[in-house]
């Protein structure tokens, strides 16, 4: 009797290890990239550009760990629109940062790769308080021809948009050159919706 | 509806987050792994043009950080792909910098003080 306790205790101890194992490993491995280029993965425009290059980065006006994070970086000043001044940064491992300044509010960094931008999601998105608009700015890559934010075209210059929101819009919509138009949720994993092109310069769709 | 639960689970965030807290200096947070889905963790930080930074190690989710003054009056929230970083201007001392995961899924993620 006593072995046969043992053993079931033996079984239900190794079956929960064996559980438990398989659940910490997969906890633990981190997730496959969920993003799918939409548009062009061609290197952008803006970085063959030498009269954007920064020639000193201090002048963004970083603390020193950013400074850290973009060491051998190349940075490019895109545009100057709604206030802010939006910078483009090639990493040496070719990765892309995209850098908003604010003289009044500081600023925001995110990064990626190009198939973020290829994704249409290396975009930041800020509001200074709750029920202020809502500021879009992000990468475009090569091939996209207009962003929208609420139905209204965003500025759109060296591979940067531009563009404000109502303080409750999280997502914006991309058109590229063949006419494929993309709808990106902020909250939501991917491409929220894709609507295949036909020809540029269709209507957009009702439910736009 | 996806606001209001995004609400409920800021202030849940705020009720895990209550033990990490400590005024006046940045605490190191880690998430759970995965973090859970619309779930918040914040970090207390003295001045927000300071050494704080949010690194997530799966870099292809959207994710937020809120900034709210010791008062918990949000003043500034950034959106975008991690890693994400914010700073502020030098008036706004006091803050804390949350981290969210703003999706309906669960994911491998950390935030974290830049060092």
């Amino acid at each position: 009797m006593r072995i046969s306790q043992a053993i079931r205790v033996g079984l239900a101890f190794g079956v929960a290890f064996v559980i438990g194992g398989i659940a910490v490993a997969s906890i633990n491995s981190p997730a496959e990239s969920e993003l799918t280029p939409m548009f062009s993965t061609s290197p952008l425009k803006l970085l063959s550009d030498g009269s954007s290059l920064l020639a000193d980065p201090n002048e963004i006006g970083f603390d020193e760990h950013d400074l850290d994070i973009l060491t051998g970086a190349s940075i490019y000043r895109a545009a100057d629109s709604d206030g802010l001044t939006a910078y483009v940064a090639r990493l040496e491992d070719g990765s892309l940062c995209l850098i908003a300044t604010s003289a009044a509010d500081g600023g925001a960094m995110t990064c990626g790769t190009m198939d973020s931008v290829a994704a249409g999601r290396l975009v930041l998105r800020s509001q200074n308080q709750p029920g202020d608009p809502s500021l879009f700015v992000g990468i475009a890559p090569n091939d996209v021809i207009d962003v929208q934010v609420d139905g209204t075209s965003t500025f759109l210059a060296n591979n940067v948009f531009v563009g404000s929101g109502l303080p409750t819009t999280d997502e914006y919509s991309l058109t590229g050159e063949s006419g494929q138009r993309v709808t990106v949720d902020m909250n939501v994993d991917g491409v929220l919706n894709e609507q295949p092109g036909s020809h540029p310069g269709d209507e957009p769709l009702a439910n736009d | 509806m996806r606001k209001t639960i995004l609400t409920v689970a800021v202030a849940l965030g705020l009720l895990l987050g209550a033990g990490t807290a400590s005024a006046g200096s940045f605490v190191y947070v880690t998430t759970t792994n995965p973090m859970a889905a619309l779930t918040a963790y914040y970090s207390s930080v003295a001045n927000h043009t300071g050494n704080y930074i949010h690194a997530c190690q799966n870099p292809t989710f959207s994710s937020a950080i809120y900034l709210t003054t010791s008062g918990g009056t949000q003043i500034r929230r950034v959106d975008g792909l991690c890693p994400l970083r914010n700073w502020g201007h030098p008036a706004e001392n006091s803050t804390r910098a949350w981290c969210a995961n703003k999706t309906t899924s669960s994911k491998y993620a950390k935030c974290t003080k830049y060092t």
